[in-house]
């Protein structure tokens, strides 16, 4: 008889761009590709700003994988952000009743969608990410064994006393990172006792690595270049990125530094920084060829798709040394170097533009990494190993 | 094509070294970057920082010490309802038994940043972890000869050189066959042992050693970094470092006696570092077998040389 799993997601879809709901697809396809019978509860939202309804209500076959999507209450609400100043400055001590009004009002909230957890049956449900409505309310509410891919990073939300609740009522975590695993086990120690396994996210390259084509469409020229890669936030990191490049650059008088990823917060324009935009599928791993450096400066990160994606296309990578699961990566694989200050982010991108060599054999060592970690096999072999400790 | 010798800790190593000779450079460039720290240490998960803030667990004290009567009560209807009403009917009460909690704890958080302030005070007037980098040089690591004579003492097997300065001696434990590494805070002084490509880490010796598992290693090197501990610490050390010895390991210490200190240094270090024949009365006290061997110098005369029971 074929497993049964149901992921539940704030949003689903080719072309919802985030890591969990990217690590989400990612599973359900891949289960599904192997005869499991997938299911996924999800909203109309394709935007996490607005989760304005975009996708049609309903059931629909999304590459082998049954989609059930559910019309969200209301849209975000406008003084959410007003009323998160309010909460998280003191996130530990707010009251229930208050940390669950954050919930749902933060969305998208749909009681469509948690009544259809409520009824599924059988199987596993298995919730992405921890922090919206749909797995907040919904675990609580779920009749079978629960997993919970919290994608959790350190982040003000993490203290709201409600998600005692919500991770006690996990039956088992299947974590990014060994850095994420350390963060629920101090958070919440009481899910020491459940089953648990890193399992990172099955990666592949499922575009062209084409770095010549790359280079032209997006008009890059031959100049070598380093690059970052998503959403182009503050709160990434990408400005005070942009700052120490630029400072790297006076100092150094040289380096290029693309920026491709959707413009949250508009960067002044600054001296060898190209700020691409949005890369289609297309080009996107042409483009992380074509770069002679991956740099991820994002501070929050439960994974980081985009570092094993890296290696796997032959590009090193040097990530910000403040979030633990980027420095995972690196310290495990070889493949990437890590900055904490300001120094050690110059000497560290001298060395890796100044010797070709460094970089081959770094990103030797981290496409070793990325295949024997995170390949479909591998990914596989974990969860299901985690499922079977929940039967 | 790639490097034959491609060694990413070496990499590490290397770059980390650069950094702190830029930082000793450029006081604003360490400035700024004390600052960046400071700044992250606020939001850094656990770990990032290295050894954990007081100030994080404080904070966490803070948090945790106010009690919710608002319980939460579910979604499942009828039991909502049931617990809604229990809430309700025992508010009241609740409420007046958590306010006294709630008062209580916050003079508690109240009184232990108090105390941590003072114990600050304490330990910076008393000098516990005073770093003094900036009023004397570290002492000088044993010279090539001395270090001969330490990997003779150690013998073979997986040895730690805790201050292990550019590695002379890891590099002559190597040479005898043995499978050493060293670590020491000073990422700039290993930096020609790192070239010469041993393993040599950037960290803090005590640190390094409290992190080790219990009989994880065969040989251990105490020198340089314990010179400059009080006698409290150096105490704690020795029991730390016979934890960590496999049966049958040693500990090879090699320092300068105290009492041959330049009136500078004397004054400077005054009641930290102890003389070869303290360190082997400690170490005979806690049952291990001690000798005492000459050393050819110039600052290393007597090695203490302790074998775990």
């Amino acid at each position: 008889m074929s497993r049964r799993v149901t992921f539940v997601t704030p949003r689903y879809g080719a072309d919802v761009h985030g890591g969990a709901e990217q690590g989400a697809r990612s599973l359900a396809v891949g289960l599904a590709a192997e005869g499991w019978d997938v299911q996924v509860l999800s909203s109309c939202a394709r935007s996490h700003v607005t989760w304005a309804d975009e996708f049609a209500a309903g059931e629909t076959l999304e590459e082998g994988v049954r989609v059930n999507r559910f019309r969200v209450d209301h849209p975000r609400d406008p003084g959410f952000d007003r009323l998160s100043d309010r909460v998280l400055p003191k996130a530990g001590s707010v009251s229930s009743a208050e940390a669950w009004d954050w919930i749902d009002r933060q969305g998208p909230a749909s009681a469509a969608l948690l009544d259809a957890v409520a009824e599924v049956d059988g199987g596993v449900l298995g919730f992405y990410p921890y922090l919206y409505q749909p797995t907040a309310r919904g675990i609580l509410r779920a009749r079978v064994p629960s997993v919970m891919h919290g994608a959790c990073h350190p982040e003000p939300a993490l203290g709201l006393r409600i998600f005692e609740q919500v991770f006690g009522a996990a039956s088992g975590f299947a974590h990014h990172s060994r850095a994420e695993q350390d963060l629920i086990l101090e958070r919440f120690p009481s899910t020491s006792g459940h089953p648990q396994v890193v399992l990172g996210l099955p990666i592949e390259v499922d575009g062209p690595v084409d770095p010549e084509r790359a280079r032209s469409a997006l008009g890059l020229g031959d100049e070598p270049f380093v690059v970052a890669l998503g959403r182009i936030d503050i709160g990434k990191g990408t400005h005070e990125l942009v700052r120490r490049f630029s400072d790297f650059r006076a100092r150094t008088g040289r380096g290029r530094l693309v920026l491709a990823g959707p413009v949250i917060d508009a960067l002044p324009e600054t001296d060898g920084v190209v700020v691409l935009g949005p890369v289609d599928a297309e080009h996107k791993f042409g483009l992380l060829a074509a770069a002679d450096v991956l740099i991820n400066p994002s501070p929050h990160e439960s994974f980081s798709i985009v570092v094993p994606e890296a290696f796997l296309v032959g590009t090193p990578v040097l990530v910000n040394g403040w979030c633990l699961p980027l420095r995972e990566h690196c310290e495990n694989s070889g493949g990437g170097l890590w900055y904490t200050g300001i120094a050690d982010f110059e000497v560290a991108l001298s060395r890796l533009l100044g010797s070709e060599s460094l970089r081959q054999n770094m990103a030797d060592a981290g496409r070793r990494y990325a295949e024997g970690f995170f390949c479909w096999e591998s990914v596989r072999a974990r969860y299901e190993a985690l499922l079977d400790r929940l039967d | 094509m790639p490097e034959k010798s491609f060694d990413i800790n070496r990499i590490r190593a290397e770059i980390e070294a650069d950094a702190e000779t830029r930082r000793r450079q450029d006081p604003e460039l360490a400035r700024l970057e004390r600052d960046i720290e400071r700044a992250w240490i606020d939001v850094a998960p656990p770990g990032a920082a290295g050894d954990d803030p007081g100030e994080l667990l404080l904070d966490r004290a803070d948090r945790l010490a106010l009690i919710d009567v608002d319980a939460p009560i579910g979604e499942r209807r009828g039991v909502r309802e049931v617990k809604g009403a229990i809430r309700k009917a025992t508010y009241w009460y609740l409420r007046y038994v958590t306010d006294q909690m709630n008062a209580f704890s916050g003079v508690l958080t109240r009184l232990l940043r108090r105390m941590n302030e003072r114990l600050d005070h304490v330990e910076h007037v008393v000098g516990i972890y005073r770093d003094d980098r900036e009023l004397l040089d570290p002492p000088d690591a044993p010279s090539p000869a001395t270090s001969a004579a330490i990997a003779r003492e150690v013998g073979s097997g997986r040895t730690v050189v805790l201050s292990c300065g550019d590695g002379e001696v890891v590099a002559a434990l190597d040479e005898a066959g043995g499978s050493a590494y060293g670590v020491d805070r000073d990422a700039v002084a290993l930096l020609p042992g790192v070239e010469r490509g041993l393993d040599l880490r950037t960290g803090d010796p005590r640190t390094h050693l409290v992190e080790l598992e219990t009989g994880s290693v065969d040989g251990l090197v105490l020198a340089g970094f314990v010179e400059t501990l009080p006698v409290a610490m150096l105490v704690d050390l020795i029991d730390i470092s016979l934890d960590r010895l496999a049966v049958g390991g040693r500990v090879v210490v090699a320092v300068a006696d105290p009492g041959n200190r330049s009136p500078i240094e004397a004054e400077l270090r005054q009641g930290r570092g102890i003389s070869p024949e303290t360190w082997a009365h400690l170490l005979e006290r806690r049952g291990a077998a001690v000798s005492l061997v000459d050393s050819p110098g110039p600052r290393v005369t007597r090695l203490v040389i302790a074998t775990t029971p």
